[in-house]
């Protein structure tokens, strides 16, 4: 019977790291034994690496090339549909899916995921360690409150949740309202797995119904959210009033194509990762040069425990740094310090990189503004200054000139603030896409009326559905 | 391992085609057991049974079963009231395990009013809700190893079909790759299809047909574009409806195959490659088929309404539960070798629920929500019909206002939002100033089913129609 416990894999998580790189080293041996007997997409990187399988070092990854998800794509395109990089026949794979959220995925390039049950178990295996350090306990309720739809690592979570002794209750994104008022009071959670975005919306709903549920933890993935600090705090103060627990707000990292990568422990010290089962690497996003420990860079992943689709040397997209030292909690693995963000939602403003979780932060950490803004861009042009759209409350002038002055002083770049309301600006609902390009605005709009269409906003079109 | 049964027929070939008169040993025997564990672990079912003066050792057989009164979805929301009034979790009186068993809860879509939560051990989600139920299906319909099921039910429907996969590892060799894509979004459907080169779409038969209208409107034609050989239909009369299956058979260029099931209850049963009627699962379920207003057995081979008690399941085991489905039950031996009876598909509903895009809506419901929103006079009037192609269900719901309302469009707005909360569906609503509904509401008309033949007729208000319509 299961129990309540500080890891879920003692073992595993607080291994030294001495046995932690041979366990990698023996690992990373046999993943590349794997993917060259089972890949012909493999097989040609690691023979053009000239790389000999049989002494193979962990240091000696760098010599493997870097792995871009446009890679990927076009093997995919070629070899429909998993692509040759998938080491497993058709008939072993138990679930498919796709990357992508609702119709607009990253550099619209989706990719087509291929799971075996290994997979599954494996995948469940990093939910549970991330589960136990939150504190989901044997008779806890959890709630999923994401979008199911194409995305099989969600589904890995009912799993995770019953092998910890809690139940998992797939609620997902669509008719919230009907979930605040029929289904929460039947059956509360005691956490609640949503995006930043979706959380606060959804606290907004239950204020209306003015009733509290044992709500003890909020964590989530997909935008940078709970890793900005005052993001967190915006959460955290307005799920306690809908909560008659203590609240804590956690983040958690991860790809739909590597799955969960980095959960945080009750010390909130970054993020910390699987090294038994994947190996974290920092690189220079323009050069592909290894950075040293604590530098910030683009993170590559190598994945050890997947069968089916194993990533090698994959770039995530993201810019994050990492830590070694040992967390008060524990364990032993190394840590994430937060995502700063996605290379593609970077903002470039006179040579200084912009990220929109920089921007977020300021926007809430100012008690006038609404939460809501938007990066604006007119196409990939080179931009003189910053143009953000805020909400403000109450008063606009004044609220705008204090937010430029901030926002000025915290980027180090020039900031043109405007104001602009709910109606010109709306809010997401599951997701958020914070830089608005005004060449391609159609698009982004149509992101928002899909979001609404879902929550049952907006009637459905004419044209079924989209 | 998967190679050895390609072109298999069966999924578990001893059940499947078990002597009649086994099964039937089976089902006496079944029956037992589960009379013996409701007994000693359900406080419902042991109050119900003590109120009458049973006991387990009174169910002997089949025959016996009809001692114990249908059990009523109605019920199980009563129950799950006062047991949330008390504090307690709402299966409480239901559950038959403790609690740390429960591996996850699904609810019904709530349109009465109330969802009713259903808790499941990882043994109901492997047996009843995916797994092996669903796995016969599937091979039934001649699914292969390696083809793709592409799942277009909502959220608690897919937990009908297929949920196992979730529980990553409950079955050793899934026949087929599942891909849980959700109902909504149709050009991403579209997209899933074509990328991944999917061969079996399962969705209600109405989505069904709007996926591939858009997947023409944008230019995809089945077979050249859509790899797309099956359709698995469910939710909703249809798949089994001669003129709804060849429409469809003649859309996709594919073949059709009705499958049923109920969040309540789980799978229930499917089609096989003759389709000629669903077969049931007799060693899971005992089916019973009742008459509507009596709730006597209704004779073999005559319509009834469908009652279901589970033989296996281990959380909340339901002992003939009123699916309110009516269906014609036929026990002649299936040309497939199956011995399980099958159903000519689903006939109708026994209670007030209305279907629309195979979604469920209950107009009591409406009522309610009206009722409660100032600034409305409390009568309104649905109105669901065919779009001018006569495929799609549209559903326009028209509210009375109070004469003088400062604002309709807020009120309008606050409608929409309530009744999307009760409905499966986002409503239109239409503002209709008061008076105008007066002469339906006197007849105490709500719902006016103009897909029904000679509807214009029955109502006998066919100019009062016609003002509304324009």
């Amino acid at each position: 019977m299961p129990r309540a416990r500080n890891f879920w894999d003692a073992k595993r998580e607080r291994m030294g790291r001495g046995d932690l790189s041979l366990l990698q080293q023996s690992r990373l041996t046999s993943l590349l034994r794997h993917v060259y007997n089972n890949s012909s997409f493999y097989r040609g990187r690691l023979k053009s690496a000239e790389v000999k399988l049989n002494n193979f070092k962990t240091d000696d990854l760098e010599i493997l090339p870097l792995l871009s998800r446009t890679e990927l794509f076009q093997d995919q395109t070629t070899h429909i549909p998993f692509g040759s990089f998938t080491c497993t026949s058709r008939s072993n794979v138990a679930l498919a899916g796709m990357t992508g959220y609702i119709g607009v995925s990253r550099s619209n390039q989706p990719l087509n995921l291929a799971l075996t049950v290994p997979d599954l178990r494996s995948l469940a295996d990093r939910v549970s360690r991330g589960m136990v350090s939150i504190g989901v306990y044997p008779g806890d309720r959890l709630y999923v409150m994401d979008d199911p739809r194409l995305n099989p690592i969600f589904v890995c979570m009912t799993r995770a949740a019953a092998d910890v002794g809690a139940e998992a209750v797939q609620v997902g994104v669509s008719r919230s309202l009907r979930t605040c008022r029929f289904i929460m009071p039947a059956v509360p959670p005691n956490h609640v797995f949503a995006s930043p975005s979706y959380a606060t919306y959804l606290a907004g709903l239950l204020r209306e119904e003015r009733k509290r549920f044992p709500v003890r933890t909020i964590f989530g993935w997909g935008e940078p959210g709970y890793s900005v600090a005052s993001k967190r705090r915006v959460i955290r103060e307005t799920w306690s009033s809908v909560s008659s627990e203590h609240l804590d707000v956690f983040d958690v990292y991860g790809l739909m194509e590597g799955g969960l990568l980095g959960f945080e422990c009750s010390e909130h010290q970054g993020l910390h990762g699987f090294e038994d089962k994947v190996i974290y690497e920092v690189v220079d996003p323009r050069s592909g040069e290894a950075k040293s420990i604590g530098e910030e860079g683009e993170l590559v992943i190598t994945t050890l425990d997947l069968e089916s689709q194993p990533l090698i040397r994959y770039r995530t997209g993201d810019i994050t740094s990492i830590e070694e030292e040992r967390c008060g909690c524990g364990r032993t693995h190394l840590r994430l310090r937060g995502i700063k963000g996605r290379l593609d939602e970077r903002v470039i403003v006179e040579g200084a990189e912009i990220f929109p979780s920089q921007v977020e932060d300021i926007v809430n950490e100012d008690r006038d503004l609404a939460g809501n803004f938007r990066i604006v861009q007119k196409g990939r042009v080179r931009m003189r200054e910053l143009v953000i759209w805020i909400q403000p409350k109450r008063s606009r002038r004044s609220a705008v000139q204090r937010f430029q002055k901030a926002a000025a002083k915290r980027l180090g770049v020039k900031v043109v603030a405007e104001a602009r309301t709910q109606k010109e600006m709306p809010d997401f609902i599951h997701r958020a896409y914070r830089v608005l390009d005004l060449t391609r605005r159609p698009q982004q709009e149509r992101v928002i009326e899909l979001q609404q269409h879902l929550e049952g906003l907006r009637v459905e079109s004419s044209r079924g559905g989209s | 391992m998967s190679a050895g049964w390609h072109g298999r027929k069966y999924w578990e070939e001893k059940m499947e085609t078990l002597p009649r008169r086994e099964l039937l040993l089976l089902q006496d025997r079944r029956i037992r057991g589960i009379m013996r564990y409701v007994w000693s672990n359900s406080a419902f079912y042991r109050r119900r049974m003590r109120r009458l003066g049973l006991h387990p050792s009174d169910f002997r057989g089949r025959q016996d079963l009809s001692k114990i009164p249908v059990t009523r979805k109605e019920e199980l929301r009563r129950s799950q009231g006062n047991c949330l009034a008390k504090g307690l979790r709402p299966y409480e009186e239901l559950l038959c395990v403790p609690h740390r068993l429960v591996a996850t809860s699904i609810a019904t879509s709530g349109t009465t009013g109330t969802p009713v939560v259903v808790p499941l051990t990882e043994h109901d989600c492997s047996m009843y809700h995916g797994g092996d139920l669903c796995q016969r299906g599937f091979v039934a319909a001649g699914v292969m190893p390696g083809e793709i099921i592409q799942n277009a039910f909502n959220y608690s429907f897919w937990f009908v079909c297929g949920s196992t996969l979730e529980f990553g590892g409950g079955m050793p060799y899934a026949p087929s790759v599942m891909l849980i894509s959700h109902v909504g979004n149709t050009p991403l459907q579209i997209e899933a299809m074509r990328r991944l080169g999917v061969t079996v779409f399962s969705a209600t038969p109405s989505y069904v047909i709007s996926v591939i209208e858009r997947a023409r409107e944008d230019g995809f034609e089945p077979g050249r574009d859509l790899k797309v050989n099956k359709l698995l239909v469910a939710g909703e009369p249809g798949g089994s409806i001669p003129a709804v299956r060849q429409r469809i058979e003649r859309l996709w260029r594919a073949k059709a195959y009705d499958i049923m099931g109920m969040v309540e209850v789980g799978w229930t049963g499917g089609e096989c490659l003759l389709q000629a009627g669903l077969h049931l699962a007799e060693d899971f379920y005992f089916y019973e088929f009742l008459d509507p207003s009596s709730e006597e057995l209704v004779s073999a081979g005559e319509e009834g309404k469908m009652v279901i008690t589970h033989l296996s399941r281990e959380a909340m085991p339901l002992v003939r539960y009123d699916t309110c489905d009516v269906a014609r039950l036929n026990e002649e031996a299936c040309a497939c070798g199956r011995t399980h009876a099958r159903i000519g598909g689903l006939i109708g509903r026994t209670d007030e629920m209305l279907k629309v895009k195979g979604l469920a809506i209950y107009p009591s419901a409406l009522s309610q929500s009206v009722a409660r929103t100032n600034g409305c006079t409390g009568r309104f009037l649905v109105i669901v019909r065919k779009d001018q192609k006569e495929i799609l269900d549209t559903c326009v719901v028209k509210v009375e206002y109070e004469k003088g309302w400062r604002d309709p469009e807020r009120l309008r707005e606050s409608l929409v939002k309530d009744l999307q909360a009760v409905m499966s569906i986002t409503p239109e609503v239409q503002l209709v100033p008061s008076g105008k509904l007066s002469k339906f509401a006197l007849k105490s008309v709500t719902v006016l089913d103009l897909r029904k033949p000679y509807a214009y007729e029955r109502y006998k208000a066919a100019a009062e129609i016609q003002s509304l319509l324009d």
